[in-house]
């Protein structure tokens, strides 16, 4: 462990207000991107269960 | 292998195979690799520990690379063979590479600041990482642009196989130009420049990053094909309905 203490971890030598926003960015992007891509995920999947159960119908008509 | 990719149903079988794995490694790789980083990892000699800031920026850059190298080949398959798995692949490649963009500058500009003491420079570094962003950004856009996805698909594959002229760009920008940007120290002939107790955790949080794109795009690949798929049902229906 590189560190000293648990403030000593936060206040990163000084630079605390430079390095944990870089990290949350990173963070809330990548977060952001996978939870927005889960999102389309499940209403492509609804949007495809719906065009199946549509075309069923129209199946059985013909 | 090459054609029974194009096979939709087979690719998404085998994308749920890897997804549980990718997803793990992922989750892992970015614990372990940035804990390290920020917990047991040395601060730089000059930089203190700003440098730390490098264990999220240089994956960043390496991954907003690689998914647009990986973007032109799809494209190129996509624009020769017609292959539509590679087609969506490409498609849903782009947001992920947006976003690794993204956070590169972020975290470039994060640490610009306390090293060079301003939040920007339009040098060419910089500049040619921003414009790939912006092309990331067009990509996306012309997708959109057009109704009927064959053309859409065909223009976006043509950009990305423009853009990649910007790839080299950048990445030897450091050494073609004057910069504030320090060079290459890890993808170098000679091999890497930096102490493993600093490499290490780099090459780790970089195998973090790769192993959630794989993640992330068999997801988002999967919600191109079935969104298609539901697309072209919808599509026959309507011609059904209006042949009856």
């Amino acid at each position: 462990m590189y560190w000293a203490s648990l403030g000593d971890f936060f206040a990163m030598g000084g630079h605390a207000a430079y390095i944990w926003p870089a990290f949350a960015a990173a963070l809330a992007v990548l977060a952001g991107l996978a939870l927005y891509s889960r999102a389309s995920l499940k209403a492509a999947e609804r949007a495809y269960a719906q065009a199946r159960q549509d075309a069923g119908r129209s199946g059985d008509q013909a | 292998m090459f054609h029974a990719l194009a096979n939709p149903t087979r690719f998404l079988r085998l994308m749920a195979v890897i997804r549980p794995w990718a997803g793990g490694l992922a989750l892992l790789g970015l614990l372990v690799g940035l804990g390290w980083g920020l917990l047991y990892a040395p601060p730089d000699y000059q930089q203190g520990n700003t440098a730390r800031i490098m264990y999220i920026h240089v994956p960043a850059a390496w991954m907003a690379m690689f998914i647009y190298g990986a973007m032109a080949v799809a494209s190129g398959v996509t624009l020769i063979w017609r292959h539509p798995v590679a087609e969506l692949t490409a498609k849903a490649s782009a947001p992920i590479g947006a976003a690794f963009t993204l956070i590169c500058l972020l975290t470039g500009s994060l640490w610009g600041k306390p090293m060079w003491g301003t939040w920007w420079v339009w040098d060419a570094r910089l500049t040619s990482m921003l414009i790939l962003f912006f092309i990331y950004l067009g990509y996306i856009a012309l997708w959109e642009a057009f109704d009927d996805p064959a053309r859409a698909g065909r223009a976006a594959a043509i950009l990305a196989l423009v853009g990649v002229v910007n790839l080299p760009i950048i990445k030897f920008s450091v050494d073609w130009w004057n910069t504030l940007h320090q060079p290459a120290s890890v993808l170098t002939l000679a091999g890497p420049k930096i102490h493993p107790d600093i490499l290490w955790p780099l090459l780790i949080t970089a195998l973090g990053a790769k192993a959630y794109y794989v993640w992330l795009l068999s997801l988002r690949v999967r919600a191109e094909i079935l969104s298609r798929q539901a697309r072209i049902m919808r599509f026959s229906a309507a011609t059904d309905r209006r042949a009856g």
